[in-house]
This record gives C-alpha cells, structure tokens and sequence, in this order.
C-alpha cells in the first residue's frame, strides 16, 4: 500500500484549508472595520472602539491574523450575538442534525444507485438502462429547492401524507431526505453503471466469462468488487455536496442544521457564527476528502500501482 | 471503451460543418433542445422590447388567478398576487437568469484557461501555486463562501457573477493545464521553440488552439451547472435582488403561496428544470461528437443502444 | 451518525408529543392540559427588562413576568396588577402600593425593594434594556422603597403619562448589575427550560397569586414560515400558532381574525426633492390603491388607514379620511411640480424590509408600481431587518437619500405621544421632519392630560397627515391565528405582541 500518493493528497487537502481560513480572515477584514461585522448593526461608537480594543483590531494585520488562527486552534470564533453563547457551541448543536440528513441520505443514494448500476450495466441498451440515463439526466438538471418545494406541494398540502416542514419523528425525516437523494441517486447510478461497463469489457471478466464462470457471479463479485473505487470516490464527493448544498433543503424545511444555522445567523448578523460555521464545514469537507483518497487508494490496485510507477 | 458509430475522427467527415448537422439531425432530443435554447435566447433577447409593460402591469382584483385559458395568453400560467401575468414575468426573468449564467461562464472559462495554458505551459512553481489556488477554491463549501461574500459586500449582480465565475474558474483551470502540458513537448511546439518564438507567443499560437475545443465541451456542462447555483443563492435571498427578477427570485416569491397559488413557484421552477435539461442534452451530445473518449454520463444516443458491441 | 440524528429527533418528537408518524395527527399533545405554541421567532432574551421587544414580550409578559399595572386591551385604561394602587406627588413623581402577599415563583416576598431595584436596573445603560429604549426615550427613573409595599418612583422630567409608561416595565427578581436568561417573576408560570433555537417550556406557577390558569404546561416552538405554524395546528403538533399570512388560512377552520394596533405606512424624505414638495407628496398619497391592496394582497387582513395610528389611541383623528385612489389627478399633480420645475424624475429608493409582515414584499412592488404609474421614478431597495434599522429607519436626516421607507408602527399604548415624538418631532429618532410649529403643538399636546391631551394629539395628527402630508398611512394590519379543536383563545387588540396564557383553556 502506497502512502506517499496519500501523503501528498492529504498536504494538499490541508493547504486548501489553510487557504480557506487565510481567504476567510482576509474578507471579514476586506470590510474595513470588522467590528462593524461582529457587533450588533446599532452598536453605539464606544462599544465598536471598545470591541476593536479588546480585539486587538488596532494591531498591525499579521498580529491579527496570528490571533484569528490561535482562536482557531482553541476553537474560539467570539460569542453568537444571538443568545451570548460561544459561536462553537451554537454550531456543534446543528452538526448532528445535518451529519444526520447526509448520512441517511447518502446510506439510500448508494443502496439504491449500486444494484440499479448493476442491473443497467448488465444489459446496456435495454428499456431500464435508457430510464437509468434519463433518471440522471434529469436530477442533475432539477434545482433542489424546486423539487423540494413540488415535494411539499404534492405530498404534504396536497396529499397530507407527510409534515411540511420542521422535526420531530421519522416522518419529518421522509421528504428532506428524499429531496436529497435525488442528485447524488442520479450521479452513482451512472457511475456504477459506466465502471461495470468498463469491468464487463475487460480482458479478465472476458476470461471469466470463456471459463464458464456464471454472469451473475462476473458482475456481482468480479467486476462489482473493481467498480467500488469510483463509485465510493463519487458517493464521497457527493457526500460533500450536501454538507456544502444542505443550506437550501434545510431552509426549506426549517431543519435545524448548519445550513439553517448559517443562513439564520446572516440575516441576524451574527458573523461569530457564520464564521465558525464555515470553518466546521470546511474541516467536515476536508475531512472527507482524505477519506475518500484513503478508499480510493485502498480499493484501486491499478492507482497503487501508478503511484509506484510515479515514484 | 466501447467502439462507437459517431466516428468523428477523420473517415466519415466530409466537412465538419455537415458532419455536426447531420450529427445533430440523428439524435432527436438533442435537436429538440437545440432548438429549443434557441427559441429561448432570441425570446430573452427580444421579448423585453414587448413584454417590458405587462411583466409589471397590476391587476389587484385578479390575484392570483389560476393558470388556464380565461385570461387570454398572458393568463395561461396564472397570475400572481398584484394580478401580474406569471408567463410574461418567466419570459422576462430568463433574460436575468440567462445574462448571469453566460457572463459568470464566459469569464471563468476564459480567465481559466488563460491561466491554465499558461501555467501549463511555463510549469514549475507558477503551476505549483496555480493548482494549489485551485485546490483550495474546488474545496470550498462554494455555496457557503458565495453566502459569506455577499453577506460581507451585500448581494449585487455583478457581485454574484464574480463569485460564480472564481468558484467556477479551477475546473478551466486544470483542463487547460493538463491539455497544454499534454502538447507542450510535441514536435511542432518544439519547433517553434527552436525557431525562437516567445513563450507568450507559443502559449497563443499553440496552447489556446489546443485547449479552446475541450473548453468550449466544458462550457455547456458548467452553463446549466450556474444556473443551478444561481437559483439557489437567488431562492436563499442572496442572490439576484428584487425589483430584479430571475426564475429563482420568482419561485422565492411564490414559495409562501405554495398551499393557495402553487402555479407561483412551479413556472419559474420548470423553466430552470427545463432549459438545464436541454443545456445537458446538447452538453452530452456535444461531448460524443467531438471526444468519443469523454463521452460520459448523461445521454446515450440511439444507435449506440443497439450496438452489439457494449452487449454482454 | 445516522442513529444519532434519529435518537435527537426522537427526543424532540417526544418533547413535542408528537403521536402523527404520518401526519395525521389524532389531537397534539397527549397531555390534556398540556399546549404547544408555534411562534414566528425565537426571543431574543427572556431579561424582564427586555420585555419591549415583541419576540419577547409574548413569552415573558404576563406569563411569567408582572408589571405593577396592566393596559386593558380594548381601552387601553390601566388594570391594577402588582400594584393595587397609585397617587401622584408631583408631575414627575408616583406612589405605587403593592399588593399584599404576592411572591416571586421561588418563594422570596414581593417588596418595594425588590421592585425598585427591578426598575433600576432597567434604566442602566450597560443593560442596554428595550424598555429603556423603547418606552422611555431619553427619559430616566429612580424608583425607591418607601417603606415594606410601598416604592416612589421619580421621572427626570415632568411626564403626564408617566404611570401608562411604568405599566411597560415588567417586574422580576433581578441582579441590579447583570442580565439574566432564567427570569424569576411573579406570573402565572415559571420557565421550565430553554433549549436555544428549539423550544421554551413553561410551568405552572404553584405559587402565583390570583386565579390558577387552566393550562398546566406550555411549549414554544419556533417556525418562521406562516405555513408551517399554521401545518403544525392542522396535523395536531401544535394548538396555537400566531401571524398566519391570508394565504394559510385555509378553510378557515379554527382561524380567528382580529385586528392589530399596527399600521403600515410610508416615511417621507420630505427635505430631498421632489419629495420637499408638497403636491408630490399628496400626488403619492393620492397614487396609492389602498382598498386594492388590502383586498388583492392581504386579503382582506386589514383596512385602509387614514393615519398611523388606530381608533382606540387618544388623538386619533376620525375626521380625517383615507385618501382617495386617483391616479389621474395624482398624474396632473406630478406634472404640475414638473412645470413649477421640481425635478420629478429624479430617482426615489423605496425602502422596504424583507419579510416585514405577511405578503410585505408584495405590497412593497404593488406600491412602486402605482408610483410609477403616475410618473415618478422610483426603485425598491430591498434591506434585512438590521440594515434596515440601522442604515435608514435610525438615519432619518441622511441628506444623501430620496427616500421613502416603508415602516410598520404599533401603537397600543393608548397614547398618541409614543407614536407621535419619536417619528415627528424634529428630534425624533425616527423623524424626517424639522418643523417648529409641528414641534410647539407636539409640547403642548405632551404637556396636557385627559380631554384636552386628546384634542391636541389629534391636532396634530390632522396637521402631519392633512396639512403638511408628511407620510402615506396604507392600512391597518390584520392579524389571524389558528388553534387547534381542544384550545379555547379569543384574540384581542393586543394579542400580536401580549399572548396570556392564563386566557387560554383547553376542552
């Protein structure tokens, strides 16, 4: 097992995050006085000249920034204008809640999108193959909020099958999740599908297949086990498309995630907040990325190879 | 992969112009959204001229009448809740909704294959620091800066086109980068280093040509991609500002009168639904008439589906 | 992760009592004399002394907090509460005896030491409290205990309604230096628990001095969309749910209409041209199709106004009638300013304030397209609540901008002067205007009590309405909310910002 291509992607993953926060600080500070961001807008002259005081604001600019990053290594953002409590706490409450939205979601995109693929690829052409691409055709054209929004329209108000909005039991859980299935859904059943293509024309699935070996045993345990690699890779970047793209389903919604807590927080002004809420989902995202180069490492035996050659 | 019987390469290609057409004219959808887009641009384009009265014109005792054909074609999707004509306000929100998309593509394609060529072709440390630039912008929770950025500046148009086009800019970026390294020891590109041509002059002569067909590929799958990003920023009231509307601000201010008017949101929604779809269609076809090899996702022309060849 | 997120939303369903998997819920929560309320918003702060700020309010007050007197809701006439008693001693000064036997919900004695310091701390600037802002301006207090019940409250300045102001200040036990989240009063109920941006649990106060409500337990929970509250009472996850826009009512089933002490009205930049003049600013008024909007928009939740304020303020003036919709002469007026060379199109930013009320963003449109129907040139600028606030409610004067701003005031004090000072006045926070004549008639009206006060105020809201068209009053907000079959609630005046827990029962 190669660590050095690893090792390499993992640098790069953590330069892309320091990257994120450098550009973060440079923005807020882009502003001019960045008291004005933090402060509630009708902060009286004194408070603002007192918040830039005790906030080293009136220091040279690396000081600063050498103070924003040894705040964010104690995971310190400042206090939530909002109800006083440090802006880490408030989004630590929402993680779970969208951690939880992408979980189940991704858990029912790869179920659903694998053994489609598989059934697809197995007999290119045929009616199920051609609505496998149309499926994916269309979820990568539908904007999220405009299926969330006929989702309700039909389901909720029309049928009054399921709640509109909110949480509570699984019910509340049924349509945002579905919502969110759709493009990941969409996305890995065209990649299992086009990697099982590629396995079933490959020379050892050709072999297998001289041998005598049974199709369902080429596709499900030979060529299936070759195609996890993309697939995986794909559910990944997926996976970190919704912690990015949640914001929309979970205002729609009134889901008490992060992308409710960021938005909430940008029409109250509460930039201690936005802040830390950037950052725990870049961190989430960079998190992921590593993991996914892991799995795809691990799962690829071609790509061990290369890197090996590469070296 | 597969052999394929759209061979663009050479044999069967008489002139390149009547290889798309009848390319175009043996895949119906695509010639179907072709002309769709079509249809549509000249309606964004021209409409405004006509339409510019009606899309604000009030009707206060018809609100939100139902879609249907009692109101005359302006009334054929409804009205909303001043008595405005729903179909005359999509029509003049795809102006926005397109204007966006376009700028925000054209700029980062260009920027970024600019730079991309560029660096590909000079390497070392510019590349270096080029690609890292672009890893950090591609791990961006690009929704989440885009909200930070205009929380920060307050939502304008230009503002958001800008945002779109830099989150947009490492995918030209890096295919630019690669395409150039790929040709950069080439015979004939070593010859013209013989010859003593500059680098800028060899990156314009040699590099742009190079890269400029697989960027354009690109530019039809990124186009419905902002458009998608746009609406939703738009929808989150971060995006295009009321008075001006696009089809995200249009299916925003319906979203309350989801029990009562649902023909508000789901126009405006269908629109961008159906103009991504067919940017999509003509993205995939595009992509399996010029490159066989990146022929991936999202359409399967007809003949390829009988093709014994991909067949277990 | 997965089961994490689901045993947290267990947890809330089970807080909840939500029995409906499916949405079809068989009657809210289990516990009969148990009640949800979905709110708009979240409180900002449950300190008794921030009780100014609506969000609040509707928690805090009566509930769980007191004031020394209550304002009737139809008449505004102040109710003994606390306080059983007042007499005056000088223009600035008030006795308030208070009620024998009352005790604060963790059993410590109501004395006039407790409530001095209650209103002491109010008016410390670091506390930054919204009564101090909201109610009293500039104006200060110092309040100090007589002898066991009896507490003397001393204005810095000579105040005529100086008792109507001090019935805005909640009473609870309080540290005179710091704030606090978990507030003690005297009310009916007691804050159970606050889980922030989820849910606020009151109880039953065991202790509480007058009648015992019926309901044992009360939950708030927070939906900013109309829809969703209106859903949760529908599908039985909620009992009361406020602020319902026309659109969710719905069948009407379970929904009251009532009015509200609010009207939304336009400030006038009235020194920029060509709003400085006056035959623009009437063609304005005359431009606008109230009766249209009410019924087109909101549907009917409201009325036409006349003036800022409603029927029951002292100085609201019935002899001044609504503006007629005539865009013809509104059109002539316009081009009458022109011809007198008043630069009409020049460029008027409309102000508005997303999400203000129910349909807001829509009428806002309706408007600037009646205004630019009649020939003026004029562009929406869409602000949050903040900037909204800050940048141009709080910047009247700002001479860089041709303005209007839409603006929404609540008035149920019974008073016209909390409407009146901070928005006319030439010192008014709010207050485009600097007109001595205005500022004259103002003093007096402020100065006066009884018939005369009255006389006055309508004076003057004749004078700025009619005379010098500094504003364009479009209507009287309506309120709705719907509850559920078990909960019995009559709405009144006051029930957008006061939600008495004790008026409630459920059968």
């Amino acid at each position: 097992m190669s660590f050095g291509g690893i090792g390499r992607r993992v640098l790069h993953s953590l330069i892309a995050f320091v990257g994120l926060i450098v550009a973060v600080f440079f923005l807020s500070r882009l502003t001019g006085n960045p008291a004005g961001l933090y402060l509630p807008i009708n902060a009286s002259q004194e408070l603002r000249d007192q918040f830039a005081d005790q906030h080293g604001l009136n220091d040279p600019l690396w000081q600063q920034f050498g103070d924003f990053v040894g705040g964010l290594v104690r995971l310190d953002f400042g206090t939530s204008l909002l109800d006083g409590r440090p802006a880490m706490t408030v989004v630590w409450e929402a993680v779970p809640w969208t951690l939880g939205l992408a979980a189940a979601t991704m858990l029912i995109a790869v179920a659903a999108a694998v053994p489609l693929g598989a059934a697809a690829a197995r007999r290119p052409g045929s009616r199920l193959d051609r609505v496998v691409s149309n499926l994916t055709l269309v979820t990568a054209s539908v904007p999220d909020f405009w299926l969330a929004l006929v989702a309700i329209m039909v389901f909720a108000v029309n049928l009054g099958w399921l709640p509109v909005a909110g949480t509570g039991g699984l019910a509340y859980w049924v349509l945002p999740v579905l919502v969110l299935v759709a493009r990941p859904l969409g996305v890995l059943v065209q990649v299992s599908r086009e990697a099982l293509v590629n396995e079933l024309s490959s020379t050892y699935v050709r072999a297998a297949r001289t041998k005598g070996t049974s199709e369902a045993r080429i596709v499900n345990v030979h060529a299936m086990r070759n195609a996890v690699a993309p697939v995986v890779t794909v559910a990944g970047d997926q996976a970190a498309a919704i912690l990015n793209g949640a914001v929309v389903i979970e205002t729609i919604f009134g889901w008490p995630g992060i992308g409710r807590l960021m938005i909430d927080s940008i029409l109250r002004r509460d930039f201690s907040v936005i802040l830390a809420g950037v950052v725990t989902t870049a961190a989430f995202i960079f998190v992921m990325n590593i993991l996914i180069e892991f799995v795809y490492t691990w799962a690829n035996p071609r790509l061990r190879h290369e890197d090996k050659a590469a070296r | 992969m597969t052999t394929n019987p759209v061979e663009p390469a050479g044999t069967a290609r008489p002139s390149r112009r009547g290889f798309l057409w009848s390319a175009l004219r043996g895949d119906v959808a695509a010639m179907i959204s072709v002309v769709a887009l079509t249809i549509l641009v000249l309606v964004a384009m021209i409409a405004p001229f006509f339409i510019s009265d009606l899309v604000t014109r009030q009707d206060l005792s018809n609100p939100t009448a139902a879609p249907g054909f009692g109101d005359g074609l302006w009334g054929l999707l409804g009205t909303d809740s001043l008595g405005r004509s729903v179909l005359a306000r999509v029509i003049m929100a795809a102006r926005t909704t397109l204007l966006i998309a376009l700028c925000a593509v054209a700029i980062s394609a260009v920027a970024g294959s600019v730079i991309g060529a560029t660096v590909g072709y000079l390497g070392g440390w510019p590349e270096a620091v080029a690609m890292r630039v672009a890893d950090v912008i591609m791990s961006f929770p690009s929704l989440l800066l885009a909200l930070i950025v205009l929380y920060v500046f307050g939502p304008q148009a230009t503002l958001i086109v800008v945002v779109l086009a830099i989150t947009r800019l490492p995918v030209y970026l890096r295919t630019a980068r690669a395409r150039t390294r790929a040709i950069r020891d080439l015979p004939y590109v070593e010859a013209a280093r013989g010859l003593g041509l500059g680098r800028a002059r060899i990156v314009v002569r040699h590099g742009i040509p190079a890269v400029v067909p697989i960027v354009l590929a690109l530019v039809t799958v990124e186009l419905g991609l902002v458009m998608l990003i746009e609406s939703s920023l738009t929808f989150l009231g971060i995006g295009v500002q009321p008075p001006q509307i696009s089809w995200g601000a249009l299916a925003a201010e319906g979203r309350g009168y989801l029990a009562t008017a649902w023909w508000l949101s789901f126009f405006p929604g269908l629109a961008i639904c159906l103009t991504v779809i067919a940017i999509n269609i003509v993205s995939g076809w595009s992509r399996s008439v010029t490159d066989p090899k990146q022929r991936w996702r999202f359409i399967r022309d007809r003949a390829e589906q009988t093709d014994p060849g991909t067949r277990p | 992760m997965l089961a994490l997120g689901l045993g947290l939303s267990l947890v809330t369903a089970s807080a909840c009592g939500g029995s409906s998997s499916a949405g079809e819920g068989d009657g809210g929560s289990d516990d009969a004399s148990s009640v949800v309320i979905a709110l708009p918003e979240e409180p900002v702060s449950l300190d008794p002394c921030d009780a100014s700020y609506t969000e609040n309010n509707r928690v805090l007050t009566d509930n769980v907090t007191e004031a020394l007197m209550r304002r009737d809701a139809e008449t505004g006439e102040l109710i003994p509460a606390l306080a059983t008693e007042w007499t005056q001693v000088d223009a600035r000064t008030y006795d308030f005896t208070l009620r024998d036997g009352v005790e604060f919900s963790d059993g410590t004695p109501l004395d006039a030491e407790a409530v001095a310091v209650a209103v002491n701390r109010s008016f410390k600037p670091e506390h930054e409290c919204g009564v101090k802002g909201f109610i009293f301006n500039d104006e200060d207090l110092q309040a100090t205990a007589v002898d066991d019940l009896t507490v003397r409250i001393q204005a810095t300045q000579d105040d005529p309604i100086l008792p109507l102001r001090i019935s805005f200040i909640e009473i609870g036990l309080t540290d005179e230096n710091a704030k606090t989240d978990s507030p003690i009063g005297t009310g009916p109920y007691v804050l159970d628990d606050w889980q922030r941006r989820t849910s606020i649990t009151l109880e039953r106060n065991p202790n509480y001095w007058g009648d015992e409500p019926s309901i044992e337990r009360v939950q708030y929970v927070f939906r900013a969309e109309s829809s969703v509250r209106a859903n949760l009472v529908r599908t039985g996850d909620a009992d009361l749910a406020i602020s319902l826009a026309p659109q969710d009512t719905g069948d009407g089933t379970g929904v009251q209409t009532f009015e509200l002490a609010e009207t939304l009205f336009l400030r006038i930049d009235t020194f920029a041209e060509p709003l400085n003049d006056l035959d623009v600013r009437k063609a304005i008024n005359l431009a606008i199709d109230r009766e249209g909007l009410v019924q087109g928009v909101m549907q009917d939740q409201g009325t036409p106004a006349s003036q800022i304020i409603v029927q029951n303020i002292g100085g609201y003036d019935p002899d001044i009638e609504v503006w007629p919709y005539d865009p013809e002469q509104a059109e002539s007026l316009v081009q009458g300013a022109a011809d007198r060379g008043v630069d009409v199109s020049k460029e008027i930013t409309l102000y508005t304030r997303a999400g203000f009320y129910a349909n807001s963003d829509q009428v806002m449109e309706g408007v600037a397209e009646m205004l630019r129907q009649i020939g003026l040139n004029v562009t929406i600028q869409q602000l949050d609540a903040a900037a909204w606030l800050d940048d141009v409610l709080r910047q009247p004067k700002n001479p860089d901008r041709v303005g209007l701003t839409e603006n929404v005031h609540g008035n149920n004090t019974g008073d016209a002067v909390f409407t009146v000072v901070t928005k006319y006045s030439s010192t008014g926070d709010e207050s485009t205007l600097d007109d001595a004549e205005l500022d004259s008639m103002i003093n007096a009206a402020a100065a006066a009590t009884g018939d005369e006060r009255a006389e006055l105020f309508r004076e003057v809201m004749s004078y700025i309405t009619t005379d010098i068209v500094a504003m364009v009053p479009i209507a009287h907000l309506g309120g709705s909310l719907i509850t559920s079959d078990r909960l019995d609630y009559t709405p009144n005046l006051q029930s957008a910002d006061i939600l008495r827990i004790a008026d409630m029962s459920v059968g």
